[in-house]
């Protein structure tokens, strides 16, 4: 099976190395890293306005143009997580939690080192699954079904819901408060509408891109503009040299990528579970079986590093079951697949076998456009940390402006303009309040997957609770959500046994490292 | 401060000047065409070939806005509540237009009030699949198997108040089926679930069938057309096997009611021009879709009769949104 896949990997680099492919993997992936730092403007929108420029392609340039786009914007989206603490994509929102301290401690250049290292790593490892195990893991893929992924979920939330720094109770308060955001809109199994008080555009429930923005980069800025000083980057102005993680953060970093790396492959394998899942996953995972979880938030190089590999290795497994059996995962790659077949080509099981220039092309040209991403990237790392020297003034109006246009391209909508606006101001009520708004993402993200598939288990199962642990891979999940409940009330009657109770534990973490309170007036 | 002005009214002028052409020719700028569900799906590919055949003709940008949700509701009301210009189009299937009415309440259109026809793209039946190892190989076994198994088949829809879902419901009946449905969001997951063996029947348009079946990932049983397929000349229909049922999915071009007679006439025109495209022709079929361009007396016509029937198939099986299943 290795000797063909690797004859086969020979012949896809010979298609995908054709000039005509060349340039346009190349266009795909830098005009995706553009799109990737600009605020809001998402991957789905990138793709439909370029779309009508395939159509006089060859239909395999035309899929690794677009193909690149999404990849390619992966690498920009990480860049303002980091640097101001704006993601610009949903699966980046995570690695703000972490990117951002560290650019305040004068280190973003090395988080933005290590995470176009953590994402290459991914990626390849994405695309090396593809290339040899595609077949098996698609059979792995349908033994996901609606049991299973519900249970999945379960352990995300249960792992998340100390995502947040300090205490835990306001970061269970924000995860349920996530749940709620999550379940707005139309509802499945009924159809019946639910927490949109008659507004017609929230039927379609709250878009992912404006919560995420609203709540870190727009709660972010209000704070700073009500600060006395603006926050110091004078520090973070750093050179080529400074750039370059150093031997210790590389080896802090290198278990998490690998990690990462893991759990990022196998969300991408189960539909409907994007890159965002994965993220937020990874990131909670790592923080839960760090040594020192509280430097979690507050500059530690894994929660960076972590999130990023597995954002991209789902970025690029996301293509397996949706080329190996033609049904697509998520609507990204709808998107794809529909270009495909306005090409005039069906997209289906076949197409493996029917058209292989089209998919060992694709493959070789995810190794291509990556490299190229990384000679794209590196150097600019200097250019983007600069982009902090520009006076505060005129840096965060003109991202305010970049977000507004960007939420508005997502669908045309000036609603989800306003409510990320609104979302803005209330993430800003949470900060003063020192509630952390990132559990609130993870429930959004995880709660209506839960949900979703929990009914239609149940419907499955005819209304029998035991499915969920009749159900090997389900009833592995469930096993692992009870321990980690059961370790973490073990662990707190331990500790409430041989220390006395410390409540001010938590908020003197918090108070030594946290810029949130320290700054203010 | 004179060159200031003399920019100014230049501007001025040119805007107004656009203003006035564009009433003269339509189109004169990009024209949108709401895809009231997901990405990816038949409604989609349709869509987009159609954009594509419309951009020829018509010498603009035809741009495909996916606007999913409540059973294709929410993208109707988009384009039903949007100014009447000819800009904003709807590519219509029976879903919004002859079930929803009968299953949605504070609805923000009216079937017949809210829109007018420019004109039929395609119509489709359905292929009834299972899974390619179910005990059952023909709709005949499968009828035998269900009875044998009361209760035990669970069939998948895109959504409540589907198509998929009342025609499956009429299957069900007319066989003396019974089973559980099981609501998906669009029909990419209905056929994965199939396959996987987490549900039992699917049924699925050619374009979406064809491939698996090709690719033997499942099984076709019947098709729920008046003829056989071209594509499956060996598949029967569900009349030939004594199921007196009828189900097709067909995709229109509708614009909001109210649009001016210069800008529809060209749409309409446009529209029949665009199905007899060579280019589109050719998309169309490789997407699995045969073209039956209709025009809009027809359409209108056959928009009545079927918002009749379902009406009878909704009250017959007491079919309602917010209750379970």
């Amino acid at each position: 099976m290795i000797t063909t896949a690797l004859t086969d990997l020979w012949y896809g680099f010979g298609v995908a190395l054709q000039p005509h492919n060349l340039l346009w993997c190349f266009v795909g992936v830098f005009v995706g890293n553009l799109v990737g730092v600009l605020p809001g403007m998402g991957v789905m929108s990138a793709i439909s306005i370029l779309m009508p420029l395939t159509f006089g392609m060859n239909h395999v340039s035309a899929l690794l143009m677009l193909a690149g786009i999404y990849y390619g914007a992966q690498y920009g989206g990480a860049i303002c997580s980091i640097l101001l603490n704006l993601p610009c994509h949903p699966p980046h929102a995570v690695t703000c939690l972490d990117g951002y301290p560290l650019t305040k401690m004068g280190r973003g250049g090395s988080a933005l080192g290590i995470t176009m290292l953590a994402s290459f790593v991914g990626a390849s490892f994405g695309i090396t699954m593809m290339v040899f195990f595609a077949p098996v893991l698609v059979k792995v893929a349908l033994e996901f079904g609606p049991a299973e992924i519900c249970a999945l979920m379960l352990l995300g939330l249960l792992v998340g819901s100390t995502l947040a720094r300090g205490s835990p109770l306001k970061g269970i308060a924000m995860t349920l408060l996530g749940l709620i955001l999550g379940m707005v809109g139309t509802d499945v199994n009924t159809g019946a509408a639910r927490f949109t008080f008659g507004i017609h555009e929230l039927y379609d429930g709250i878009e992912i891109i404006a919560l995420a923005l609203g709540l870190f980069g727009i709660a972010e800025f209000i704070k700073s503009v009500n600060a006395v000083k603006p926050v110091d980057i004078s520090g973070a102005g750093v050179r080529l040299r400074d750039m370059r993680p150093s031997r210790e953060e590389l080896r802090a970093a290198g278990w998490p990528i690998l990690r990462g790396t893991l759990i990022g492959s196998l969300c991408s394998l189960i539909p409907g579970t994007g890159p965002t899942i994965a993220s937020f996953v990874s990131y909670a995972t790592e923080k839960r079986i760090s040594k020192t979880p509280e430097r979690f938030g507050h500059g530690a190089i894994e929660g960076v590093a972590c999130p990023e590999a597995s954002t991209h290795s789902a970025v690029q497994g996301d293509f397996i079951p949706t080329m190996s059996l033609g049904i697509p995962g998520d609507a990204v790659m709808a998107l794809l697949l529909g270009a495909l077949i306005i090409q005039g080509i069906t997209p289906g099981p076949l197409l493996m076998s029917e058209h292989p220039d089209l998919f060992w092309g694709l493959i070789a040209s995810f190794w291509i456009g990556n490299i190229m991403l990384m000679v794209l990237n590196v150097p600019l790392i200097g250019l983007w940390i600069r982009m902090l020297r520009i006076p505060y003034g005129i840096l965060y109006p003109s991202a305010l402006f970049f977000i507004c246009i960007g939420v508005y391209s997502t669908n045309g909508s000036l609603f989800q303009v306003a409510a990320t606006l609104v979302i803005g101001l209330f993430g800003y009520a949470l900060l003063r309040l020192d509630f952390h708004p990132a559990p609130i993402l993870l429930g959004f993200v995880l709660g209506p997957r839960f949900e979703e598939d929990f009914r239609r288990a149940m419907i499955l199962s005819r209304g029998d609770l035991t499915v969920f642990v009749e159900r090997p891979i389900s009833a592995v999940f469930l096993a692992m959500s009870v321990a980690l409940v059961g370790l973490q009330l073990y662990a707190a009657w331990r500790a409430s046994r041989t220390t006395p109770p410390s409540a001010d534990f938590h908020e003197r973490i918090d108070n030594l490292a946290s810029p949130i309170t320290a700054e203010e007036p | 401060m004179k060159r200031i002005l003399a920019c100014v009214l230049t501007a001025v002028l040119a805007v107004a000047g656009g203003g006035a052409s564009a009433a003269e020719t339509f189109p004169s700028r990009s024209v949108t065409v709401v895809v009231p569900f997901a990405p990816g799906g038949p409604t989609d590919s349709a869509g987009r070939i159609v954009a594509r055949g419309l951009e020829r003709v018509v010498g603009q940008t035809v741009v495909v806005e996916n606007v999913g949700g409540a059973g294709s509701t929410l993208g109707a009301g988009r384009v039903a509540g949007s100014t009447p210009d000819g800009y904003t189009l709807l590519l219509a299937t029976s879903s919004a237009l002859v079930i929803a009415p009968h299953l949605y309440r504070n609805l923000r259109y009216d079937t017949f009030k809210s829109f007018t026809p420019i004109g039929m793209i395609t119509e489709a039946p359905f292929i009834l699949l299972v899974n390619k190892d179910a005990p059952y190989k023909t709709l005949a076994e499968l009828i035998a198997w269900g009875k044998a198994n009361p209760g035990k088949l669970n069939y998948a829809t895109p959504g409540v108040g589907t198509v998929q879902h009342l025609s499956l419901e009429r299957i069900f009946g007319a066989t003396g089926l019974t089973g559980a449905h099981v609501p998906f969001k669009g029909s990419a997951p209905t056929l994965t679930a199939l396959m996987a063996g987490e549900v039992d029947v699917v049924i699925e348009t050619p374009n979406g069938a064809l491939p698996m079946i090709q690719g033997e990932r499942l099984r076709p049983l019947a098709v729920t057309g008046a003829k056989r397929l071209p594509a499956l000349p060996d598949l029967p229909t569900l009349a030939e096997t004594g199921v007196n049922v009828e189900a097709r999915s067909w995709f229109a071009l509708l614009a909001p009611a109210g649009t001016p007679a210069p800008a529809l006439t060209r749409l309409q025109a446009a529209l029949q021009d665009a199905l007899k495209d060579e280019d589109t022709v050719k998309a169309m079929r490789a997407a699995g879709f045969e073209p039956e361009p209709l025009g809009p007396a027809a359409l209108e016509a056959l928009v009545a009769r079927e918002y009749d029937g379902f009406a009878r198939v909704i009250k017959e099986k007491n079919i309602s949104l917010g209750a379970p299943g």
